[in-house]
């Protein structure tokens, strides 16, 4: 179970998260930031940091956003 | 009531579940939690003042209070956030010798944690009446025992950005 950004990244991309990953597994993409769920270790520390409230655990993410667990994870392959 | 959840997971440390839960503890929350602990932890300091103030016929009353419920706690947060601040440096420096990627700010929260134990040890000894420096080391100690070994849990990493 991975961490997952979602759409409130689109247009923000503050980059708190990137800075803060212990493992570099976020990347960061034209409009948003991805999170490589392969290589995410659970650790929470990127959600703490946004600051658009934008990075949920994979099983808490909002019905209408659910779509961005499979984007983050092929944007990252 | 956050305290108590973090409270939970400080005395379940260093544990990974627990770090993983801790990370996402808010700063504001993490700022909350060591006050009301620091706070905890001089309650034997409070009654002490109290008791040999109030004994004393050089203090007044009213300054008495003010130095007790005010005063104290404000000196106590200040030497505080000072100590975790300076801890949080060392940390920094046992991170980089350890290969983590963690950032200050990350780091100053893990410390903040860590000194969950030390803080109600110490507030115990000084309830027992032993005050010493060998018990400030050994508490200090402690704290970096818990510190390293969250440090620990997060992986080694080489291609740092
Ligand atoms: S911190 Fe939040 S808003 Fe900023 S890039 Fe990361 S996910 Fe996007
Ligand atoms: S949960 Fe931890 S490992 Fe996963 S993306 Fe966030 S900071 Fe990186």
């Amino acid at each position: 179970m991975a961490y997952v950004i979602t759409s409130r990244c689109v247009g923000e991309k503050w980059e708190a998260c990137i800075e803060v990953c212990p493992v570099n597994c976020i990347l960061e993409g034209a409009n948003m930031c991805y999170i490589n769920p392969e290589i995410c270790i659970d650790c929470g520390a990127c959600q703490e940091v946004c600051p658009s409230d934008a990075i949920f655990k994979e099983e808490d993410v909002p019905e209408e956003e659910r779509d961005y667990i499979r984007i983050n994870r092929e944007y990252t392959k | 009531m956050a305290f108590f959840r973090i409270l939970q997971n400080c005395m379940r440390m260093p544990g990974k579940a627990s770090v993983f839960a801790l990370n996402r503890v808010s700063m504001r929350d993490t700022l909350l939690y060591i006050f009301i602990l620091m706070l905890l932890s001089s309650v034997p300091d409070i009654i002490d003042l109290l008791v040999n103030g109030r004994f004393s016929n050089q203090t007044y009353e009213s300054v008495l209070y003010l130095q007790v419920f005010l005063f104290y706690p404000l000196y106590i947060i200040f030497i505080g956030i000072i100590a975790i601040s300076l801890l949080s440096a060392a940390a920094y420096v046992i991170k980089t010798v350890m290969k983590r990627k963690l950032t200050y700010h990350h780091l100053w929260k893990l410390t903040a944690f860590s000194a969950t134990v030390p803080l109600l040890l110490n507030a115990v000894f000084k309830g027992l009446g032993y005050r010493n420096i060998w018990i400030t080391v050994l508490l200090v100690v402690l704290l970096f025992f818990y510190l390293i070994k969250m440090i620990r849990v997060f992986p080694i990493i080489s291609n740092k950005k």
